[in-house]
């Protein structure tokens, strides 16, 4: 097996709110190969978007816990200062495709500029040239090149989503975090983004995390899921085996509630609510919605149990005596 | 580059646009102004209740004059009520009072829109000319200097202040800063009676009121440091009394910018601290804060009234109450009108502006 | 509900701000209350207006607790009366002293006893009769040690007021006597009060070592009468010795305490400072809620006469309407109120109304029939209404000093009894120039704190309604 390009082991993220203290990431690990897609997976809350960003080192305000180690390409990135980090590896080593929102892009500067940007910053390009690879950019992900002189509020959502990932792209870092790319935009759009981010890996070799709430949609574009509830990844596996057969109840759960065309299953839902990441549940944290929940599963938090090649689970149903 | 023909049909098609803009919004303010001009002239003249008040001191002042002239000493009383008849009527003739007031309204407001101002009831300028424009055009220049001076100090101060602060967010400068703007609820001639006492009245090392010194200095250099040394307490009774509370709204404003989903992308993209400040919160909220700017120092130059009667300041404020307290419809006239000419002005110019520095109204609304 | 406001309430008090707030507009309401039940309104303007009923204050005194903090005691006021209207009955003497011709005088003698460091700012000796006949009267004033000095005659038929402190004549006299008894004159100008009460050795002659003279001092008024009125006229005298300081607060240059206005002053600036406030708003809000819900033609002129509004100069306006029109301070409340509602508060309210408008329980309002009354009144309103909570509060202030300095320019209501008043008597009297502070600062200080006090709770209030400032 090669050496992971991100390795991300017990990786913590808590911070301040006037209510007390917020557990975003509560002790995560995994491993990101070349030219794999990792799709986590997790409710709103669960604290996904808050690893996406965490990734690129964009952390809330009253930050009062972030430890572990993060290593991209071999090197860990957690040691350097925010400057360095902002010039070794933000854009350089790894980029993200935020939530679709409307609001992403600069309303008052030029697309052309924005897309140019990353280019000046990182790669010591002049303007010219810069502008130049953006219009190919825009080219390569499906807009038309004059577009590069608009200002973002005359391109419809879906384009604008396109910038974006041409964004992301430019500077051709070897890992891109997608959070919640395509969960602003009507289904045929989504659609045709998903397409372009699949030619896209295709094409370019890139690695993917690939972060949603949208099983169906995770299942177009994963080699490996994780799935995140309360700040932890409760199962991790690779995708066949995932969709198939979803070891932890949660992801049971999940699959189940996914609506189908063809059969006429029962839909089943999730009872409760997300659970509070200030005040998270004694023991494992999904139990107070678990069919299955144990005695223990009230008292102690579950072990991390290798269930497989290259997959595992936290849940006390696997637990050996 | 790009395909030459599509950019010069884009171009026509904004010039037409902002053309059509400019010339509806132009013509709804100087309907505006006009009408917001006419209202002051029946109100300054009270419908023609002050035309009754002069009449009367008219007649009062007549029959004083023959009075007290030795000339018309010895005349019997239907001689002098004659002649005092012809005074008057001539007097009521030479300020135009014989005219219906109504009639009058529409010529004081056609006046008042082509500048001509006329000349005042009572007030002179210090040179001795009744020539409003002249009377006015004298007070004016205090007015601007305290005002334009207080104005840009608050206005960066705030400004910069507001920008760091809204960066060190929750620190304990942006608390101090945040429990001082109680001050802010007292107005700056208020501080100004506190600061007069004691600097002037107790300390005695700031002076009470006007522009300068009396005698005024007569080198330019001492004149203007004289000057300056008056302008110093209106200046800090303002700054006392709006810096907290203009440099919490900064903050305020530029942190619902900061917060913004593009500033959070050009973080993760690297783009350097300064360069984000530049290009991602300030570029934005330029067009309001210059807005503000513009409209703030207008307004300051009508002079706040209170202030400068505190200070004594020879300005536009003070001559607006003297106006007042002296019946003189046509001053107050001439400061309103210039006052609403310079507002619908610096409107038109911010509409254009905007319209010029916001490429969403530039380029109108497609695909918004 | 109860709960919600229990909750709300609870969050509130979490800025120790607003508490402060609260504590100090709630003290200013009881204080409103105590004055409007103690003392009616017509009562109070009345009485602030009137000359007789503060007769007996001295004028431009300072608090008497200001006594506590300086060593040089300042006097208070000494009133003795005949009549029986102060304190110091016994040491009032009326005697008849019978002289030869059949005539008699009717002698008065006053005592007191003078323990203050400080001279008194005034001397009035009043002089009643109960015929219209004319008799002379002669006033003889002594001081500690013995030393004694006529110091008027005068004519008293019914009554005379005689000004002690004024007499001219009297201080000639005295000078004389002084420099022969001295041998030279004083460096500074004295005054009668000086001469009647300062200790007459060489430290007189300077105004910084002159020193009052403490103990007794008699005052006898001789008036004489024929024999045929001794058993029927009856002579009065009232003496007053007006101090330099009196009361809680002091007293203005009409003599008047100034706590009457101090009181009074609260009650109409909550008065004026709220209705102004919620009125404005209130009646902002309307008219932005019809610009923005009929939309169209008159949303168009609405803002049109919004905009011709705002181009109008407020204060002058105001000014130019109360000055020509002498008017009483309600109806400048009317007056502020009409020229402000078109302000721009309908213009950012309106903004607000046009962004819920587009809200989809509007719009599924507007489909089942709702009337535009109802979807108006029942769905829009309710939902701007936390918003405005603190602007309202934090626009009292703004009236309550507008009406302030309108009474500064001198254009207020002239019979009102207000801060704002007292603070333009005493600019108007130079209070500054004379060293009067008090006379600033207490109004000054209660206009603060009123500002203050309401300034706080806003500011901790848009903490709480605002949405975006509140946990960013």
């Amino acid at each position: 097996m090669p050496e992971p390009i991100l390795s991300v082991k017990e990786l913590y993220l808590y911070y301040k709110v006037r209510a007390g203290l917020v557990r975003a990431i509560d002790g995560v690990s995994f491993n990101l190969h070349n030219e794999e897609s990792l799709a986590i997976i997790g409710e709103s809350g669960s604290g996904k978007s808050s690893l996406a960003r965490a990734l690129l080192r964009l952390l809330p305000r009253n930050v009062h816990r972030f430890d572990g180690s993060v290593h991209i390409d071999g090197e860990d990135v957690m040691k350097l200062s925010d400057k360095e980090f902002d010039s070794k590896i933000k854009w350089k080593k790894i980029s993200i495709v935020p939530q679709a929102s409307m609001n992403a892009l600069n309303p008052v500067i030029k697309i052309g500029e924005q897309l140019a940007e990353p280019l000046i910053i990182h790669k010591n390009m002049d303007r010219k040239e810069a502008l130049d690879k953006a219009m190919e950019m825009l080219k390569f992900v499906g807009i038309p090149q004059e577009f590069v002189d608009r200002y973002p509020f005359e391109l419809s959502g879906g384009m604008r989503q396109r910038v974006v990932i041409a964004m992301a792209l430019i500077t051709q870092p070897p890992i891109i975090v997608l959070d919640e790319p395509t969960s602003a935009l009507d289904v045929l759009t989504q659609a045709s983004i998903m397409n372009l981010l699949k030619s896209i890996k295709n094409d370019r070799k890139v690695s993917y995390i690939f972060i949603t709430h949208d099983i169906a949609l995770s299942s177009e574009l994963s080699d490996n899921v994780a799935v995140m509830y309360a700040g932890r990844i409760v199962e991790y596996s690779y995708a066949d085996k995932f969709y198939k057969e979803p070891q932890h109840p949660y992801s049971q759960l999940l699959l189940s509630s996914v609506p189908t065309l063809r059969e006429n299953k029962d839909i089943k839902f999730i009872p409760g609510e997300p659970p509070s990441l200030l005040n998270p549940p004694p023991g494992c944290r999904f139990h107070p919605r678990c069919p299955f929940a144990m005695d223990v599963c009230r008292k102690k938090e579950p072990p991390t149990i290798n269930v497989g090649r290259n997959s595992y689970v936290r849940c006390w149903l696997y637990a050996e005596k | 580059m790009v395909p030459n023909v599509m950019l010069s049909r884009h171009r026509y098609d904004t010039v037409k646009r902002l053309g059509k803009y400019i010339v509806m919004r132009g013509a709804t303010i100087l309907i505006t102004t006009i009408i917001a001009i006419y209202i002051v002239i029946l109100v300054a003249n009270m419908g023609g209740y002050v035309d009754e008040i002069i009449k009367t001191e008219i007649q009062f002042y007549v029959y004083e004059t023959i009075r007290n002239n030795p000339a018309y000493k010895g005349l019997n009383k239907s001689t002098i009520d004659r002649l005092a008849q012809e005074m008057i009527e001539r007097e009521i003739k030479r300020l135009g009072l014989d005219r219906p007031f109504i009639y009058r309204s529409f010529n004081y407001l056609v006046d008042a829109l082509t500048l001509n101002l006329g000349r005042s009831y009572r007030l002179t300028s210090a040179s001795g000319s009744r020539q409003v424009k002249i009377v006015i055009l004298e007070r004016l220049p205090a007015s601007i200097l305290l005002f334009t001076s207080i104005q840009l100090m608050l206005f960066f101060s705030s400004l910069l202040t507001g920008l760091y602060l809204s960066r060190k967010y929750g620190s304990k400068v942006d608390r101090i800063i945040v429990s001082l703007s109680p001050l802010s609820s007292m107005p700056g001639w208020f501080y100004g009676l506190f600061l007069i006492m004691i600097f002037a009245s107790w300390l005695r090392i700031l002076p009470y009121g006007g522009i300068v010194d009396a005698p005024p200095p007569e080198r330019p250099l001492l004149y203007a440091l004289s000057v300056l040394k008056h302008m110093i307490l209106p200046m800090l009774s303002w700054f006392i009394a709006y810096f907290a509370i203009n440099t919490y709204s900064m903050r305020t404003f530029f942190l619902m910018f900061s917060s913004e989903d593009y500033v959070e992308l050009a973080k993760a993209k690297g783009v350097p601290p300064r360069e984000i400040e530049r290009k991602y919160i300030l570029r934005p909220t330029l067009p309001p804060i210059v807005t503000q700017l513009a409209l703030l120092l207008i307004s300051s130059w009508m002079g706040a009234i209170i202030t400068e009667n505190i200070f004594n300041w020879p300005g536009i404020g003070s001559l607006m109450w003297e106006a007042i307290a002296n019946n003189d419809p046509p001053v107050m006239i001439g400061i309103v009108t210039i006052y609403a000419y310079l507002l619908a002005i610096t409107v038109l110019l911010l509409d254009i502006i905007y319209a010029l520095i916001d490429p969403r109204i530039k380029i109108g609304g497609a695909g918004t | 509900m109860i709960r919600k406001l229990r909750g709300f309430f609870r969050e509130l008090l979490l800025y120790k701000s607003a508490l402060a707030g609260i504590i100090i507009i709630a003290s200013l309401v009881v204080l409103s209350l105590y004055a409007v039940i103690t003392i009616p309104y017509e009562e109070a303007v009345k009485k602030w207006n009137s000359i007789e009923y503060w007769e007996g204050l001295p004028r431009n005194a300072m608090p008497s607790w200001v006594n506590f903090f300086t060593r040089n005691k300042l006097p208070e006021t000494i009133i003795l009366d005949t009549r029986g209207r102060g304190e110091n009955i016994n040491n009032i003497n009326k005697t008849i002293v019978p002289l030869s011709g059949g005539k008699y005088i009717q002698r008065i003698l006053l005592t007191f006893n003078y323990v203050y460091d400080d001279f008194p700012s005034e001397i009035i000796l009043r002089i009643y009769s109960n015929s219209t006949k004319q008799f002379t009267s002669q006033i003889t004033w002594v001081k500690p040690g013995g030393i004694e000095y006529i110091l008027s005659r005068k004519l008293l038929r019914g009554y005379e007021a005689y000004y002690v402190s004024k007499d001219e004549d009297f201080l000639k006299r005295f000078n004389a006597n002084l420099i022969s008894k001295l041998g030279s004159k004083p460096s500074y100008d004295l005054d009668v009060v000086i001469a009647l009460f300062a200790e007459e050795e060489s430290s007189i002659l300077s105004k910084d070592t002159v020193k009052v003279s403490k103990g007794e001092y008699k005052v006898i008024v001789d008036v004489l009468i024929g024999e045929e009125d001794v058993n029927k006229v009856q002579i009065d005298a009232k003496l007053t010795v007006y101090g330099k300081v009196y009361g809680i607060a002091g007293t203005d240059h009409r003599r008047r305490d100034l706590v009457l206005a101090l009181l009074w002053g609260a009650p109409i600036a909550l008065a004026f400072g709220l209705t102004a406030s919620i009125t404005i708003a209130f009646t902002q809000m309307f008219i932005a809620s019809i610009s923005a819900w009929y939309g169209k033609g008159m949303d168009f002129s609405i803002q049109r006469i919004t905009e011709i509004f705002m181009v109008l100069p407020f204060l002058p306006m105001v000014l130019m309407i109360s000055y020509f029109y002498k008017i009483t301070i309600w109806r400048l409340l009317l007056v502020v109120i009409l020229l402000s509602i078109f302000g721009s508060g309908v213009k950012s309210y309106r903004a607000m109304f046009l962004q819920i408008k587009e809200l989809p329980y509007i719009e599924a309002a507007t489909a089942y029939g709702a009337s535009s009354f109802r979807i108006v009144l029942r769905y829009m309103i309710p939902k701007i209404l936390p918003t405005m909570i603190p602007s309202i509060v934090l626009s009292v202030p703004d009236f309550v000093f507008l009406e302030a300095a309108l009474a500064l320019l001198g254009v207020g209501d002239p019979q009102a009894v207000t801060w704002g008043r007292v603070l333009e008597d005493a600019a108007r009297e130079a209070a500054l120039y004379k060293g009067y502070y008090y006379w600033i600062l207490e109004p000054s200080a209660f206009l603060l704190i009123t500002a203050l006090g309401f300034a706080m709770l806003g500011l901790a209030l848009d903490k709480i309604f605002n949405p975006r400032l509140r946990e960013m």
